[in-house]
């Protein structure tokens, strides 16, 4: 099969049936060491980078299937030319984190282990709403904002959004969770101030190399330090290069749930080992 | 010695006090419904820090916002004047000669080009910092500066060098395209985001380098106010009277490509206020000498930007509108209004 | 004994680009004082001529000699002050009025700003009076006819100030009172001021009319130099002109 998208293929490796990959795409943005060396060693071939598919590569592969992300006009034209089968894979829609993790047993059926992911879901669900429920104890719920202003615009995670119900099944409260949107939106930069100016914590995650603190995240716009959750250190911080966040973090929501608790209420999780995010050091 | 009521004084100071009514209200409207007094009492320096969001607010988003408007308004109006007296053509602006072209080419290069070649999406992956961005826009805007200047010692008129720069924007809107063409969705609507030119992109500590980069490339048109009236008449008119025109219109032409440089690195493209300025302070001044409407320019050049700025953040949305569609909204109009005037002056008399 | 004020010698003219001069060496002298017609058919040379001596483009060979002096060797500003010239272009700025269009003709006296002192705000207001044209103060150029455009570009050059004045085609584009008009004017300058005035034209019956001297060119030929009656008495018109006789069928008053 030709999995174009890595929430697509990641599953496959922890159901161990990575071997029914055949095809991926942007493999220069690949963090995961075993899919890269599979890249390296020509078992698995890149169909696409930067944007564009090599569909002469994909019509010779001649996959069973090809599990694709649908583009707004639907199948991509350069896919449909292909008449191969296809599955549009929108998971990326799913609000719910578990709904975006549900997803691995249709892979569990194409790839014939369908009893293995849906005993690999449940055990993920049940973690979770362990965590969850955990979580909703708490008594003081820390307010939280995220990303970063560009050229004059702020997208933030709508309050609909899969990190705003993340945000509130960790305990926290999210600034935008009044909104309505499930996608981000741009807001002015001062209408963050004015709302997210003193909230406790923010949330970024990035994929730098190097060097990154809050000296940084200064030098990229001064207005960043008016924010007392910067003044007070509080950033929380996901280095997806490092962690490969966008790879595993929709299969693990857990990991990324318990990352945050162990930020907001550290009492509830001792000795957590932060797996995707954590408090930038000062 | 001249009464000093007469029409110009008046038109000069009812300018300057609409620029200051601008600046006033882009200080006290934004985005967020700030009360009056709380904003006059940041401003008087009676809020220290009392935890208030006001104080970041006006201080650091405003002030520095405002700031950028009025200089980002002047320079551009500045360049414009000077492109349109350069070539004798109303339809001159900064970017006429593809050096704002120039500029997104940096930036392309850097957001769309760069994360490709190392494997990371620009953006959203966060190494590109304002800074990296004002770098690659100066040295894209400066590099095709160059190649004008150069081909501009070349060729022997000012005609063929309009062309020719005109060539260097298709060329690098073209290469523009490319990278577009290659690149990834995040990086790409960094890139878009760019293009709609914002205002805030400057804060404090920058402010005082794009002023002076701004404020040295005005003094140095305010230099050239009787080579730029000579040129009006005409080269072989321009001559005569005694200066060395080639080298004039390359002074004028580095003069108005670095202050095009320096906004477009610090703001982003921003159009129309180049091209409707001068325009508007001719029509309002009545007057194509150099000495005052290189003041005029200013002067209006920093309300319009300060209008459309204004504009932009409009209370009520907690959303702001791009710079750059505003100015062309707003700049398009002007200059038909102006055109239409213009036959009225002339056909009713 | 006295040199004259202007002194052609062996003047090769044309473009460096082309192969051969336009016409043959010119050798050739004028007075202050003066009002000079330069005549010839399309192409013989005229505009070259007039941009040769105003110093826009520069000899092929020969000297071009103006009060004792090369005028290869006098720099852009002194020239500024002794040759002033009126084009076939005129300004086209909007806002551009009359009265700044002849003020520029100050620029080489003024300082750096440009700004004009007393006296030369009575020169220009002087300049525009003698050029008949007072009456369009605070008018703008775009607004002018081309009579008015014309007398404006004058008043400039006379705002100038130096005792040469090139005019290129100044008759062109007039109606026959509105040419005459022009050459009583030129020949005002000429006489009162003490200015060595020289223009092309093709208008030869007012040119005949008033001009003191005819500066007769042709492609392959010598400038030819004389009064308007001893070239209408000779045969040079039809032969410079490549016509026949009846063509220059008119009289002189």
């Amino acid at each position: 099969m030709a999995a174009l998208s890595s929430t697509q293929w990641g599953p496959l490796i922890k159901l161990d049936r990575v071997q029914v990959v055949k095809g991926v795409s942007e493999s220069a943005f690949i963090a995961d060491t075993l899919m890269n060396q599979l890249v390296k060693r020509g078992e698995v071939v890149d169909l696409a980078s930067d944007g564009q598919y090599d569909i002469e590569k994909l019509m010779v592969m001649k996959p069973e299937v090809i599990l694709f992300s649908p583009d707004p006009t639907g199948v991509p034209t350069p896919l449909k030319m292909t008449g191969l089968p296809m599955i549009a894979w929108p998971d990326y829609f799913e609000t719910d984190p578990l709904g975006r993790t549900e997803w691995m047993k249709i892979l569990g059926v194409l790839s014939g282990v369908s009893q293995e992911s849906v005993v690999l879901f449940d055990s993920i669900a049940t973690r979770y709403e362990q965590l969850k429920s955990l979580a909703a104890r708490v008594t003081e719920r820390p307010v939280v904002f995220a990303d970063k202003a560009f050229a004059g615009q702020w997208y933030v995670p709508g309050g609909k959004s899969y990190m705003s119900q993340i945000f509130k099944d960790a305990g926290a409260t999210y600034v935008f969770s009044d909104n309505e949107s499930e996608a981000s939106f741009p807001l002015d930069i001062e209408t963050i101030l004015a709302k997210a100016g003193d909230a406790d914590y923010w949330r970024i995650a990035q994929a730098a190399r190097g060097q990154y603190g809050y000296a940084e995240i200064k030098s990229e716009n001064e207005i960043y330090a008016s924010f007392k959750a910067f003044r007070d250190h509080k950033v929380i911080y996901c280095n997806s290069f490092e962690t490969a966040y966008f790879e595993r973090g929709p299969l693990e929501p857990h990991l990324i749930l318990a990352d945050f608790i162990a930020v907001f209420n550290p009492t509830l999780i001792t000795g957590h080992k932060p797996v995707f995010h954590q408090l930038l050091k000062p | 010695m001249k009464n000093i009521i007469n029409p110009v004084s008046i038109h000069l100071i009812a300018q300057f006090l609409l620029l200051f009514l601008l600046f006033t209200a882009n200080l006290f409207i934004g985005s967020v419904d700030l009360p009056f007094e709380e904003v006059w009492r940041v401003l008087s320096g009676r809020v220290t820090n009392d935890g208030s969001p006001a104080i970041h607010i006006v201080m650091q988003y405003r002030l520095p916002q405002t700031i950028t408007a009025v200089i980002a308004g002047s320079s551009l109006a500045v360049a414009g004047l000077l492109m349109q007296t350069l070539f004798r053509n109303p339809l001159a602006d900064p970017s006429i000669l593809g050096i704002s072209s120039g500029a997104s080419l940096g930036v392309a290069v850097l957001l769309l080009v760069s994360g490709s070649l190392i494997g990371s999406n620009s953006v959203a992956d966060g190494w590109v910092s304002q800074m990296g961005l004002i770098f690659a826009a100066f040295i894209g805007a400066t590099a095709v500066l160059g190649l004008i200047s150069w081909l501009g010692k070349i060729l022997s008129n000012i005609v063929s060098l309009l062309i020719a720069g005109i060539m260097i924007a298709y060329v690098a809107g073209a290469l523009v395209g490319i990278a577009k063409y290659f690149s990834q969705k995040e990086d790409l609507q960094a890139f878009v985001l760019w293009g709609l030119g914002s205002f805030s992109n400057v804060g404090l500590s920058q402010l005082p380098y794009f002023a002076f980069g701004s404020i040295t490339g005005i003094l140095m048109a305010l230099l050239m106010i009787k080579p730029l009236n000579l040129l009006l008449l005409g080269e072989g008119y321009a001559a005569n009277l005694g200066i060395n025109v080639k080298r004039v219109q390359m002074f004028v032409l580095v003069i108005a490509g670095f202050l095009t440089a320096i906004v477009t690195a610090y703001a982003g493209p921003v159009a129309f206020i180049g091209l409707a300025v001068p325009h508007l302070a001719r029509n309002i001044f009545r007057t194509s000498n150099h000495g005052l409407l290189i003041p005029a320019v200013i002067l209006t050049g920093s309300s319009l930007a300060l209008f459309c700025n204004l504009i932009a953040r409009l209370p009520g949305f907690d959303t702001s509108l791009p710079v750059n569609a505003v100015t062309s909204l707003i700049g398009a109009p002007i200059v038909i209004w102006v055109i239409v005037r213009r036959k009225h002056l002339f056909t009713n008399e | 004994m006295k040199q004259p004020f202007l002194q052609i010698q062996k003047l090769s003219i044309g473009y460096r680009n082309l192969k051969n001069p336009l016409i043959l060496p010119i050798d050739v002298v004028a007075e202050k004082g003066q009002l000079i017609a330069l005549i010839g058919s399309n192409g013989s040379g005229k505009s070259t001529l007039l941009k040769t001596l105003s110093g826009i483009i520069s000899p092929l060979a020969g000297h071009i000699i103006l009060d004792n002096q090369s005028l290869e060797q006098i720099s852009s500003y002194d020239k500024s002050l002794l040759v002033s010239v009126v084009l076939t272009s005129y300004p086209t700025d909007f806002f551009l009025r009359v009265e700044d269009v002849v003020a520029m003709g100050r620029y080489p006296y003024v300082g750096f700003w440009g700004r004009l002192r007393g006296n030369d705000r009575e020169k220009v207001d002087q300049c525009m009076s003698v050029c008949g044209i007072s009456h369009l103060k605070g008018r703008m150029m775009v607004d002018l006819s081309d009579g008015e455009r014309q007398k404006t570009m004058i008043a400039k050059a006379l705002a100038q100030d130096t005792p040469i004045m090139l005019l290129d085609e100044p008759t062109a584009f007039l109606d026959y009172p509105g040419k005459l008009e022009l050459m009583v004017l030129l020949k005002t300058l000429a006489i009162r001021e003490g200015k060595l005035i020289l223009f092309s034209s093709h208008d030869l019956e007012v040119v005949f009319k008033k001009a003191d001297i005819i500066w007769l060119i042709a492609a392959q030929k010598k400038l030819l130099s004389a009064s308007p009656a001893s070239i209408l008495q000779s045969n040079y018109l039809p032969e410079y002109f490549n016509q026949n006789q009846q063509y220059f069928d008119f009289k002189l008053d």
